[in-house]
This record gives C-alpha cells, structure tokens and sequence, in this order.
C-alpha cells in the first residue's frame, strides 16, 4: 500500500504522488490536505522543543507582569491565576486552566523532545509509541494562542484601575507561543512513525 | 471514486497507518502502534450526540448563574457573561465587549448549532452539501478552544485583584458550568467522524 492514499476527512483513496519540496496535495473530493512536503527533521524537532522548554522554565519562574494597585506593588506568574481558582475552590476550572494554559503545553514539548532523542540514538523503547500517542493527544489540548489574547485583555481591563509594566515572563512567554506553533505547523508525525519502523527492523 | 473501507482499508485512529482488515479477524490491532482499527470512529454519532445535548443542558446555568463577583468597598456585584459583557460595552470599550460576547456567547452556540445541523443531515433529516458540511465541521473544529478565554481572563484577574474587602474579584459557578460547555463541546467535535458526511452520499450514489 505504497503507492495509494487515502484521505482522512472523507476516505476517498487517491494515488500517492511524490511531491516537490513546499508542495502540498488535497484530496479531489473534499480538498482537504492529503500531505505536504514542507517538514521539519527530527533534529530541527528536536532543537525547537528544547528551545520551548527553557522558554517554558522562564515563563513560570519570572512574573508575567507587575502590577500596582491600591499604592502596593505585586507580581504575578503564570500558574498563579490557576493557583488562586483552587485556593477558592474552584477545582475544575483551576484545573482546566492549568492544563490547557500550562501542563498540556508544558508535557507536549517533554514527549516530542524524549521522542527526539529516543529515534535519534535507535532506542526503540516500548515508551516510544505511548509518548507519540500523547504528542497527538497534548497538542489537542494546548492552548497558549488563547492565553495570550486573553492576558491581554485581562491587561487592559486592569489598566484601568491599576499601572501595569511588563516583566520578563511575558516575553518568553510570547516566545513560547510562536515556538509551539511553528512546531505545530512542520510537525508531521508520520515521519516519526516511519523512523520508528526503520530503526525496529535493524 | 472509491472509498477506502469498501476496499477493506482502514487508517489507524492513533498513527494514521494504513491497514488493509480481514474480515474474518476480529478485534484487529494496528501492527505500527497496537490501537484498535476501526474503519470509522464507534458510535460516532451517538457520542456526539450526547456530548451536544450535554452542552446544550449546560448552557443554560453558564449563561444565568454568576460568572465572577467584583467586590468593590464591601458591596458585591455579581455579573453573569452578558452583565458583564453589557457592563464593559457601557465602560467604552466596546471593542473588548464584542470579543468576549463573541468568544463566549457566539462560539459556544455556533459550535452546539453547527454539530446538530451538521448530525441532523447525516441522519438525513436535512440536506446540506457534503462540501458544505466538512467546512463548517472545520470551522467548529478550529475556532473550539477560543470560547475558553474568557475563563482565561477570570483566572488572571481573580488572581491579581485580591485587595479582600476593598476590592477583589471572586469565580462564580457559572464559570464552572461555562467550562463544561467549552470541554464537552471539544470533546464532541473529537468524537465527530468527518468520513461519516460522505458514506451517506455514497450509499445514495449507488442505489
């Protein structure tokens, strides 16, 4: 089955062409993107994740932001906001918050960069498949483009009543964001797949 | 035009293999990553569904029930979305009110709206092109987790201001209720098989 595909929004099987690189094919049918050739490598994967992690590090450690209100200065981090919901109880819109704002994040840049170094040194652990399984499920739920739009109005409604200066956390926060979404955009996970196939059958 | 599980072809929900299934093996596995191989996601409609009729219920105590409560000089206001929706368009900024109304008013129904039309045609109760069906599943597909922002916007003020009686901001149940909606609307966008919207159109071509 190397020379069909199938589309997998409307599983119409198509002939499987080689395309040039930066070239993109759709389904005839649907026009859905059958596949692409505009791929990161697992290196450069691999680069990009450890890049997020620091990112991810510096966010959380540094403040996001002061902010003065009421004559008295305070700093606020990125988990904070979560960390508040479930000091007040509010266990599972804490922990909705958290997950989609920080851990899943947070853990799909851990399992892409163990699943990185693992196919890169040929150590195929039974791991290896549970870890690609949860980069698919973790970039469902990652949402940082949001946070950022609603930080940002949070900013601006509280720029009323309070003076607001941004910190270092926001910066590498932003950072993050663009990292984790030019991931998203040259991730194709079946190059993954394939490379753990090849390095079974030595 | 062939579809691939009449030619016994199915593609693994997990790692995309493609797999061709003998009939006579059940419960087959897929030999790249051991999940399950379906040839469409089970129960997809009914799931779906559910999670809808769910969201829908929800609805209505995420849009009453109070949102947050702003505690300014000892008096307490509570405000439920469109309060403070309304409150922020009187306050001149108009253009933050339209974003939350839209994030979370809009999306929301338009999400729960889109699925049922989208289900209700595949159960050939209405007619809508099957074209016309995948680019409205994408768009509920895509713009899912934007209706999360404003429970993004409570968490971050509720943690900074915090000056007790003077002035601080409290998470109501509503909130609770509001981001259920947002996760059993992603979860029955997940559990959606777009590849149901041509079967049925199949099915009509060969009779």
């Amino acid at each position: 089955m190397t020379n069909i595909n199938v589309c997998n929004k409307c599983d119409l099987i198509v002939e499987h062409v080689l395309l040039e690189k930066n070239k993109h094919a759709h389904c005839p049918r649907c026009n859905s993107l059958l596949y692409t050739n505009t791929l990161f490598s697992i290196s450069t994967i691999l680069a990009l994740s450890i890049t997020g992690l620091i990112l991810v590090v510096i966010a959380n450690v540094f403040p996001m932001f002061t902010i003065t209100m009421l004559g008295v200065e305070e700093a606020a981090t990125l988990i904070q906001g979560a960390w508040v919901l479930f000091e007040k109880k509010f266990y599972f819109v804490g922990l909705l918050v958290i997950f989609c704002s920080f851990v899943a994040p947070f853990l799909f840049l851990s399992c892409l960069a163990q699943v990185c170094i693992l196919l890169l040194t040929k150590r195929n652990t039974p791991q290896l498949v549970l870890l690609l399984k949860l980069v698919n499920f973790f970039t469902e739920w990652s949402m940082l483009e949001v946070y950022l739009v609603s930080f940002l109005i949070a900013v601006f409604k509280l720029s009323d009543i309070a003076d607001i200066e941004f910190q270092l956390g926001l910066l590498s926060f932003v950072s993050l964001m663009f990292i984790s979404s030019l991931i998203m955009y040259g991730l194709n996970l079946e190059l993954f797949w394939q490379k753990m196939e090849k390095n079974a059958k030595r | 035009m062939q579809n691939a599980k009449d030619n016994q072809i199915a593609r693994c929900q997990e790692c995309s293999l493609l797999i061709s299934v003998e009939l006579e093996v059940k419960r087959q596995r897929c030999p790249r990553c051991f999940t399950r191989v379906h040839f469409r996601i089970p129960r997809s409609i009914q799931k779906t569904w559910a999670y809808l009729i769910t969201a829908a219920f929800m609805m209505i105590p995420a849009n009453f029930l109070p949102i947050s409560t702003l505690t300014s000089t000892g008096t307490a206001t509570p405000d439920t979305i469109m309060s403070g929706t309304i409150a922020l368009a009187k306050s001149d900024n108009l253009g933050i009110a339209i974003i939350i109304f839209v994030a979370s008013i809009l999306v929301p129904l338009f999400k729960i709206i889109g699925l049922m039309l989208i289900l209700l045609s595949i159960q050939n109760k209405i007619f809508i092109p099957p074209k016309r069906k995948l680019l409205l599943f994408n768009a509920i597909h895509w713009i899912g987790k934007w209706s999360i922002m404003d429970l993004f916007v409570i968490s971050i003020m509720v943690a900074v201001i915090n000056r007790g009686n003077l002035l601080s901001v409290d998470p109501g149940y509503g909130a609770t209720c509001f981001g259920l909606v947002v996760v059993l609307t992603i979860l029955a966008a997940e559990s959606f098989d777009t590849r149901l919207i041509w079967d049925l159109n199949h099915k009509n071509e060969r009779k």
